[in-house]
């Protein structure tokens, strides 16, 4: 790994942990969510840092060029992201299903007890139904 | 009278067990009315879950003082059933028998479910299936992949059920509480029932016949059953190899 490069790869990760941190500062991004990419900018500098032990670590898994060793860890590490994701997703689609409920049969309830009209009628839900009590 | 003929079934065993009829709609303005209608000509209690329906279906409740649960936005049929089952266990009823808002499911057969429920069963299937050439016409394909759906039910659980995608059921107190607490999203029904069976609930089918619908659409199309069955497949098959 040239010299050049890992400046590079050093300034690069150090905006890009930087911008991790400003989003969470700015509460833009949960620190519960930025962990995984603020891992991903730590692995980055350790790279730039210690370019040998790439180079090792790939020939020790059977990789001739570091470079291919790298792309693939980033892969994993996006494929880890991305299905983290999902799981994220699936439970606050169950969180999201729980709450609906929930908040139809208590507006239920006060429509029973004359404190309803029913749902505004705008709204931006993908259930929309026009005309309401129009 | 059609009237006393449901209630004679429930009386057999001291108290009476308290009956709620849930009827899922979604854009389901053109057969509710009617369905309603005939529930409560038979004394039940019901409630409409209006599953966000983009039409009328929510002003066509509110106009016509149906007794209605007013989702948000749309759930599928999944949650809308669910939160039938949350209001069910709410109000303290003993049964509940879902029957789908587009006219499909005859509600006279509804005492011979809940007869099932009374004889010691949790979840009562009503099944077109149970005594061939009934009625329900269907297609070449259509039965292919029920037959795939059966097979793909008893290697999950061990139960042989007929007509596993029948919407037409009643549920008794543990599957109310099972199903309150854990029910699936997309294509509940098969699903639903190796759940069932897997937490030692008593899965019973009862024959009965099921209309044309009368109106509206269906919500599987063509394009859509290939999705649907590896979906429900692995659905059925991961559900049978959990607890």
């Amino acid at each position: 790994m040239s010299l050049q490069l890992r400046v590079f790869v050093l300034v690069f990760s150090v905006v890009f942990l930087a911008s991790i941190v400003r989003l969470v500062m700015r509460k833009r991004l949960l620190l519960k969510y930025a962990l995984l990419w603020m891992l991903i900018g730590v692995l980055l500098i350790f790279c730039a840092v210690f370019p040998h032990v790439v180079s090792r670590a790939s020939h020790a898994v059977g990789i001739a060029m570091p470079s291919n060793f790298v792309f693939f860890v980033g892969l994993a590490c996006l494929g880890g992201i991305a299905l983290s994701l999902s799981v994220i997703v699936s439970r606050q689609a169950n969180q999201i299903r729980r709450l609906l409920q929930s908040t139809a049969l208590l507006e239920k309830r006060l429509r029973d007890a004359g404190l309803s009209d029913g749902w505004p009628d705008e709204g931006p839900d993908q259930g929309k139904r026009p005309g309401a009590g129009a | 009278m059609p009237e006393q003929e449901g209630k004679r079934d429930l009386r057999t065993r001291g108290r009476k067990p308290r009956v709620l009829i849930v009827i899922p709609a979604y854009n389901e303005e053109q057969n509710l009315e009617e369905l309603v209608a005939r529930i409560t000509a038979r004394g039940w209690d019901y409630v409409v879950i209006n599953d966000g329906s983009a039409d009328g279906t929510a002003e066509l409740c509110r106009s016509r003082g149906i007794n209605f649960v007013d989702l948000p936005a749309n759930l599928g049929i999944g949650g809308a059933v669910q939160t039938g089952h949350l209001y069910a266990l709410q109000h303290g009823y003993d049964v509940d028998v879902q029957v789908d808002g587009d006219g499909q499911h005859d509600i006279s057969y509804v005492p011979h479910l809940l007869a099932a429920i009374e004889d010691g069963a949790d979840v009562a299937v009503g099944s077109r299936f149970v005594e061939p050439s009934r009625g329900f016409k269907s297609t070449a394909l259509r039965r292919v992949g029920i037959r795939w759906l059966n097979g793909c039910i008893r290697l999950a659980c061990g139960a042989s059920i007929t007509d596993a995608t029948s919407g037409f059921r009643a549920s008794g107190r543990r599957a109310l509480t099972l199903f309150a607490r854990d029910y699936p999203t997309d294509y509940p029904e098969p699903e639903s029932l190796v759940a069932a069976v897997k937490h030692g609930l008593d899965v019973r089918e009862v024959p009965v016949r099921m209309r044309e619908r009368q109106g509206g659409l269906s919500s599987i199309t063509m394009t859509k059953s290939v999705y649907y069955m590896i979906k429900v497949t692995l659905a059925v098959l991961i559900a049978g190899i959990g607890k």
